[in-house]
């Protein structure tokens, strides 16, 4: 459901530009399937963040894996619960995954 | 203004290489390389912003810039001087400052409504910019910018960075392409020069740069990076 979103940043090296597009994709995602809506716009959050923090900036290939290492939990935690959880599963993902980007 | 004095080029792209150098600006990791935003993986990596911090430096780079500009488009071949956000707003203003010109920055994201979103600045129509960013790697910042700032009405023929990676042979073509000519005033190949000219660093680290900078996309798939450059 949502992995596809972080195969293509895995397949482009974690690189910034692939962040990004996978945010602007999770965000165009949302106007096509609004049953998602909240978990899109959470990995558009959080993709756009690793953007914001690191657009220009040094970071290194260990840094990258463990970055890509973090979205990649956060999509499969939503994945999991949107694919065919109940709807307190949804819940209690989207909160969770909120706590998670809020710390 | 600038003092109007013409170095050599040569010198020019020395002296600066041993700027950087001197205060740090550059870095050298092969055990732990970096990642750039376009997933290319890399032993080196330059902090331009660094230079914002050394006065005499950041003076003879803008006189270097000035008479650089001066030398290959010209005296009066620009209306105002516009920098990229974020790194290219300071050279940019001390740029436009050497060249008695205007100057105003272009926004990554358009922030407001209309034509002028990414602009910060007054720029009239038809007026010719001279776009500035800290550095250039396969000049896909440098197209975003231009292309922001010919909506306006405005044209971007030049560009200028401080230093320029001069590791993707096609760089320069794709800037034509976008109606652009890239001028600058050094690159890692000025740097590995006078490192090696220097004894700066160990011949085992040498090495490793000089095979990055030979064919990046390989360096890059042996060392955690990606294989492929999107574009």
């Amino acid at each position: 459901m949502f992995e596809s979103l972080v195969k293509s940043i895995n397949e482009a090296g974690g690189s910034v530009r692939a962040y990004d597009a996978c945010s602007r994709e999770a965000r165009t995602r949302i106007a096509d399937e609004p049953q998602n809506a909240a978990a899109l716009l959470l990995i558009s959050y959080a993709t756009q963040r690793f953007v914001d923090s690191y657009d220009d900036q040094p970071l290194t290939v260990k840094e990258a894996a463990e970055e890509l290492d973090e979205i990649t939990q956060i999509v499969g935690i939503l994945d999991a619960a949107f694919s065919d959880g109940s709807e307190k599963a949804k819940l209690d993902a989207l909160n969770a995954v909120s706590a998670r980007l809020a710390t | 203004m600038f003092s109007n004095t013409f170095p050599d080029r040569e010198l020019i792209s020395e002296t600066v290489a041993k700027m950087l150098l001197e205060i740090d600006a550059v870095h050298f990791r092969a055990d732990q390389p970096f990642t750039f935003t376009s997933g290319l993986a890399s032993p080196v990596y330059i902090d331009c912003r660094k230079l914002i911090s050394y006065p005499r430096i950041r003076s003879a780079l803008m006189d270097f810039a000035a008479s650089i500009i001066v030398r290959q488009v010209g005296f009066e071949q620009f209306d105002a001087v516009a920098g990229g956000e974020t790194a290219g707003i300071p050279f940019a203003a001390w740029l436009s400052d050497r060249l008695g010109l205007p100057m105003l920055y272009v926004r990554k994201k358009p922030k407001g409504f209309g034509r002028d979103a990414q602009i910060e600045g007054s720029l009239k129509d038809g007026a010719r910019v001279l776009l500035v960013e800290d550095l250039t790697t396969d000049g896909g910042s440098k197209i975003k910018f231009g292309d922001a700032i010919n909506r306006t009405g405005a044209t971007v023929a030049d560009t200028f960075a401080v230093f320029y990676y001069d590791i993707f042979p096609d760089t320069p073509q794709r800037l034509a392409e976008a109606g652009m000519r890239l001028h600058y005033l050094a690159t890692w190949w000025d740097i590995l020069k006078v490192c090696k000219n220097e004894n700066r660093l160990p011949p085992g680290t040498i090495a490793e740069v000089e095979s990055f900078l030979n064919d990046p996309v390989s360096w890059s798939a042996g060392n955690g990076g990606i294989s492929e450059l999107q574009r």
